[in-house]
């Protein structure tokens, strides 16, 4: 049973900052409330107020251009990433990372921006979106501000934003020339589950860029950009450089869905699989 | 808090107070006495509270009913009109899906939402579309068969 709440749905972004602002008590944010309302029904934790997010209109845009890349507002769900020809051509990976979330029902309610809030270290948009190139577009009282994605997340289930704030969306970079990207999951079965492991990989040999980002083996996701690694030495020798910068940036823990060790492995099995499979065995 | 929340359930228009705190799903079953609809998870994790909500398959578990103000509501009791069932439903009896029952209103949910957006689903379209429905009887292969059934029947198979 959901404790009492007071529920206020704005229409635009001023009049939910103002809100925030004005309400007493415990305030949340309500977007697909795929986190939020099993929490609440959990009891493990209940909002004064909720405020629902899904009447702004601003929050709906999904816009792509060559020179500014994607911009994926706060409302966008991960089933429309799916069925979005432009994301399919663009960013597959991402389409690769929300079929990996949950379940269609699910995934046609919850947003990519609540993915990223709600913090979780095995979120399954973090990686992909990391080695892609994003930044959290902010609102808050005190004007805007753009954070880069890897200083977002500060610790498991918390995000840098501060009071009274709220993210607008999420602005992804133009597609590196040549680039290839996948995003491997580690869960306890086939079907809907949190991941046990994610590993998300990008390379392009025409720009000379090697990515890596990691969900669920440390308090937050884990990136490495490893360039320059591939750059400087043989691809034998960055390989092996790159598996152990894997293994001393991450800190899994054994919890119900996996032990530290098997995360551990499995971080090093996908990061080498991603490896040959978007830079390709040879020199470099 | 409460406030007057105003939408469609199975072509019905429904004007009424709620409480900010109730889920859909408790409204449907409770106030609107459709109990077709089942509560198995209370979490998102099984699907057996799937409705459609404007033209998606959703669950109502997580959906807050002042959430559903405004939208318009598919569950199963709108799927037959006294004893005349939907093709869905009828293959689902036809190809042995249904054992105890308590998933099959949420299984027909899903399946209506998919075939709608997608009359000729492949095995692993149908797969993917009922990965959030959990069935503890019957094996799923049925299943699997019957939304095959009801799409051949609906002709999107050629
Ligand atoms: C059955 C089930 C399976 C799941 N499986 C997965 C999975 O496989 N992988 C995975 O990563 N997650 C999974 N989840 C968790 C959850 O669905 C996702 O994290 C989802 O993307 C959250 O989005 P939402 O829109 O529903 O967020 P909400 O629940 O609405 O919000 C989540 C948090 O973000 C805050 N927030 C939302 N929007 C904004 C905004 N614009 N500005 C600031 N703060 C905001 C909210 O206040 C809240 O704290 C699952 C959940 C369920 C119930
Ligand atoms: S009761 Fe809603 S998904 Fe289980
Ligand atoms: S028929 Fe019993 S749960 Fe599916």
């Amino acid at each position: 049973m959901i404790r009492d709440l007071a529920y206020h749905k704005p229409d635009t972004i001023k009049e939910t900052i103002e809100l925030l602002g004005s309400c007493e008590g415990k305030t949340s944010l309500l977007a697909g409330g795929t986190d939020l309302v099993v929490n609440m029904r959990k009891d493990a934790y209940h909002p004064d107020n909720v405020i629902d997010v899904k009447g702004i209109e601003e929050l709906k845009r999904l816009e792509y251009s060559e020179d500014e890349g994607l911009y994926l507002g706060g409302l966008v769900t991960c089933n429309q990433l799916i069925f979005s020809e432009m994301i399919n051509e663009k960013y597959p990976v991402l389409v690769e990372a929300c079929k990996k979330h949950s379940s269609h029902q699910i995934r046609n309610r919850a947003t990519v921006v609540g993915n990223i809030c709600g913090a979780s270290p095995g979120a399954d948009l973090a990686p992909a979106l990391l080695v892609l190139g994003t930044e959290v577009d902010v609102v808050g009282p005190n004007g805007e501000r753009l954070i880069p994605l890897v200083d977002f997340f500060t610790g498991v289930k918390r995000n840098a934003l501060e009071e009274g704030e709220i993210v607008r969306g999420l602005k992804v970079a133009s597609p590196i020339k040549g680039y290839k990207a996948n995003y491997s999951k580690k869960a306890r079965i086939k079907g809907p589950d949190l991941s046990a492991v994610g590993v998300a990989g990008l390379a392009s040999r025409e720009e000379g860029v090697v990515r890596f980002a990691f969900g669920a083996v440390a308090p937050t996701p884990v990136y490495l950009d490893v360039s320059d690694l591939f750059a400087e030495k043989d691809y034998k020798a960055a390989k092996e450089e790159l598996m152990e910068k894997v293994d001393a940036s991450i800190s899994p823990i054994t919890d119900v869905r996996s032990t530290e060790k098997y995360r551990r492995r499995i971080a090093g099995v996908y990061t080498r699989r991603l490896l040959e499979e978007l830079w390709g065995e040879g020199d470099k | 808090m409460k406030r007057t929340i105003s939408l469609t359930v199975n072509n019905r228009p429904y004007t009424f107070e709620v409480d900010d705190r109730k889920t859909l799903l408790e409204v449907l079953r409770k106030r609107l006495s459709l109990t077709g609809t089942k509560e198995g998870c209370g979490e998102g994790e099984c699907g057996a509270c799937t409705v459609i909500m404007d033209g998606q398959a959703v669950t109502s578990c997580l959906i807050l009913a002042v959430e559903a103000d405004g939208t318009d509501i598919e569950t199963i009791e709108g799927q037959s009109i006294d004893e005349d069932i939907s093709d869905v439903q009828q293959a689902f009896i036809d190809e042995g899906a249904v054992q105890c029952g308590f998933c099959t209103p949420g299984m027909v949910m899903s399946t209506e939402a998919l075939l709608r957006r997608n009359p000729n689903p492949s095995d692993e379209d149908i797969r993917v579309a009922l990965a959030g429905n959990l069935c503890r009887c019957t094996g799923y292969y049925t299943i699997i068969d019957a939304v095959k059934n009801a799409a051949n029947k609906r002709g999107g198979k050629k």
